[in-house]
């Protein structure tokens, strides 16, 4: 016998009645209410928290319950009484269970699954596309920040000479195009567009004590096509930002945002140290140290020590610990010999 | 401004064993809402676990569960409302959304003749849409064993989200209080409970009078957001290219301002429009009252997306339980008689197609 309140469906009026179970019938009495009904004519709501239950009949009436224990101890042997979705959401057990297994997938999405998805769009993204992002790429920043080169002709005739000569492991020629600019507010740089695209600052080359300094940057930007960094990051900020506004949209617009900031840090790090070791075995493919890379590092972190005027420092400066970068190059063995010679 | 809540003295068998007899004429009865955080958070876990190994396929059933945990735990004058949405209907009417979705995003991203074909097309079948999610949505909540409907018409959908929904466009959303009655007297004006209609009585009038502090609040900080922006582009005329430096704190600045600014004005908006909209709604003779300080619930959803981002989202079910039992406990129904006077009326299922693309093209305004 349990309390409850039945609702005829018609009308909203409740009337507190008893309900008991006989065989495989369910009797409701009381208030006027007499009512014996097959349990196969039953539907009972499946139970949320502490939340009330309904019974409802065939015809719309309904019954309120708010005795789970009883309701549950009538019920236990017969089809209605199955409820495992609730024994789950109220068991600390599974519950813990849970957080550990969305904790332990959330953190494979973000540090595997992210970046292989990443990968996989850079890859299939045809020819056609990669061009025309990075030919409206290098408009924008024609038009906002770089200025034209002032290279002496020669001088840059000779450097694009000198990097269209670099062979990959393949014997292939990896420099797609080489393009000069000068952009004084971002001091010494170079960067790399996804169709092969390199820009080489003239401040980079003024500081620059050599070609194979030069070559060794241009060694570093080809990585960085190489290993389509440039396609990877944007889809994976997309893809982080979609994630983040999934999970803390209904939140917060500013923690939706947050992620991706904190995520690309730690991505980029990565791409530096790939597009460092395709430098190097690059360099040392075409006879020139690795460290001569190194060399141009440390300059440039010294550079920055002394509070150059470049406040960006350019797209490098996402490029972490310099220094650190500088010596995994140069304990790499100097390579066959050639033009790296300039080291000592 | 909740002294008319009287806390656990009713018993939801009481008053219906007497027969109705010449009570006091009105007598308030409040909303309560009784889940837990803690609760909900087994529930909420178990939901986001079952649609991740699912890839997302178990949302529907998930979505069923949430409401039905927050229908049943919302109570009225002792009787709790309950939610009986199904959950293949509403993973049709996802699949529907992620379609129109998906030809929206390429409609607008790759402009050519087909992307005012394809949103004229979007356009034509948005009003249809957002009548069904409200019919759906109506017709699958039910209290005391009545279930409520919506019978507004197509011409008033069509008049409504065309009509002045492009008015407020083409007015740079002068025209949003406008707009926003308009949509409440729709969805308030035609929403039934068994056989008793709601009534709407808020004049576009009142609209603009709450909206109008809030549209200068916004349109300031918009203004306080753009000065970086506005000295860079001077000091970019003066001369030379702009310090990125500057440029990157510009952006900053902006989205910094701009993003405190609404977190602050959001919940002080949605408290003032809660209220206009409650406490000029009726169901029948019965008028709703609502109470929510814009304070209060300012200091729950600062306090909410802090805890939210110091425990990387865990603490998101006991946020949403926190603004639920606020807003249950702000509102209440001036009862003249009894409701149990309240009859069925007959009602037809709806499909759950339009539900669901409300819900993703996040049109569905507030309550």
């Amino acid at each position: 016998m349990l309390d409850a309140v039945y609702f005829d469906g018609r009308r909203a009026r409740g009337h507190a009645v008893r309900v008991a179970l006989d065989g495989d019938r369910l009797c409701v009495s009381g208030d006027g209410i007499e009512r014996r009904e097959p349990l196969a004519a039953l539907r009972l709501t499946a139970r949320v928290g502490r939340a009330p239950r309904t019974i409802a009949f065939a015809d719309g009436a309904s019954c309120e319950l708010r005795d789970h224990a009883a309701l549950e101890a009538m019920l236990r042997r017969t089809p209605l009484g199955r409820g495992w979705l609730h024994r789950a959401e109220a068991d600390g057990k599974i519950v813990a269970l849970a957080v550990v297994a969305i904790a332990l997938v959330a953190a494979a999405t973000l540090i595997w699954g992210v970046p292989r998805g990443a990968q996989w769009i850079a890859d299939t993204m045809p020819e056609r596309m990669t061009r025309v992002l990075s030919e409206q790429s290098l408009d924008l920043l024609d038009r906002h920040l770089l200025h034209k080169s002032t290279l002496d002709p020669t001088r840059a005739a000779d450097l694009t000479g000198a990097a269209e000569a670099l062979r990959a492991p393949d014997g292939s020629q990896p420099v797609y195009r080489l393009e000069f600019r000068s952009a004084p507010d971002l001091g010494p740089n170079a960067f790399a567009l996804p169709d092969g695209t390199v820009v080489l600052l003239d401040e980079l080359v003024a500081l620059a004590d050599d070609d194979a300094q030069i070559l060794g940057v241009i060694a570093h930007e080809l990585g960085h096509v190489h290993h389509r960094h440039g396609l990877r990051l944007i889809a994976q900020n997309s893809a982080i930002g979609v994630l983040a506004a999934w999970w803390f949209g209904d939140v917060s617009t500013v923690l939706a945002t947050a992620p991706t900031v904190l995520m690309q840090a730690r991505y980029s790090r990565a791409f530096e140290t790939e597009a460092d070791r395709y430098a190097a075995a690059l360099m040392r493919g075409n006879g020139i140290a690795p460290a001569r890379l190194g060399a141009l590092l440390r300059k440039l972190d010294a550079r920055r020590g002394q509070g150059g005027d470049d406040p960006l420092d350019g797209l490098l400066d996402s490029h972490p610990a310099l220094l650190e970068r500088a010596r995994a190059l140069e304990s790499l063995p100097p390579g066959g010999a050639g033009r790296g010679g300039a080291e000592p | 401004m909740q002294a008319f809540i009287d806390s656990d003295d009713f018993d939801p068998g009481g008053d219906m064993d007497s027969e109705p007899t010449p009570a006091p004429p009105v007598q308030p009865e409040p909303f309560r809402f009784n889940g837990s955080g803690g609760e909900y958070f087994g529930i909420w876990i178990v939901n986001l676990l079952l649609t991740l190994l699912t890839l997302g396929l178990y949302s529907p059933w998930a979505k069923v569960r949430r409401l039905q945990y927050f229908y049943r735990n919302t109570e009225l004058a002792g009787a709790p409302f309950d939610y009986h949405g199904k959950p293949w209907s509403i993973l049709k009417g996802r699949l529907v959304a992620l379609g129109l979705l998906l030809i929206y995003h390429f409609a607008t991203t790759y402009l050519s003749v087909w992307t005012a074909v394809a949103l004229g097309l979007i356009a034509l079948v948005l009003p249809w849409l957002l009548r069904n999610a409200f019919r759906f949505r109506a017709h699958y909540s039910s209290y005391r064993g009545l279930r409520f409907s919506f019978r507004g018409s197509l011409v008033g959908a069509y008049g409504v989200f065309l009509g002045y929904g492009a008015l407020m466009f083409f007015t740079a959303y002068l025209a949003a209080p406008l707009f926003h009655q308009r949509l409440k007297r729709y969805q308030h004006g035609n929403a039934y409970f068994g056989g008793s209609a709601f009534s709407f009585s808020a004049g576009v009038g009142r609209f603009y009078r709450t909206y109008l502090p809030f549209m200068v609040g916004f349109t300031v900080l918009f203004a306080l957001a753009f000065v970086p922006i506005i000295g860079l582009s001077a000091s970019a005329k003066a001369g030379g290219k702009p310090d990125p430096e500057a440029v990157a704190a510009a952006g900053f600045g902006f989205l910094a301002v701009f993003m405190v600014g609404a977190l602050v004005l959001g919940p002080l908006f949605q408290a003032a429009i809660q209220n206009l909209i409650w406490n000029h709604t009726a169901l029948g003779p019965h008028r709703f009252v609502s109470r929510v300080s814009g304070w209060r619930l300012l200091w729950i959803t600062v306090t909410n997306v802090v805890l939210v981002a110091l425990t990387l989202g865990l603490f998101m079910p006991w946020a949403a339980v926190r603004v639920a039992r606020y807003r249950a406990s702000c509102t209440s129904l001036q009862v003249e008689g009894s409701l149990d006077a309240i009859v069925a009326d007959a009602g037809a299922e709806v499909a759950a197609l339009g539900e669901e693309t409300a819900e993703i093209f996040d049109i569905d305004i507030g309550l």
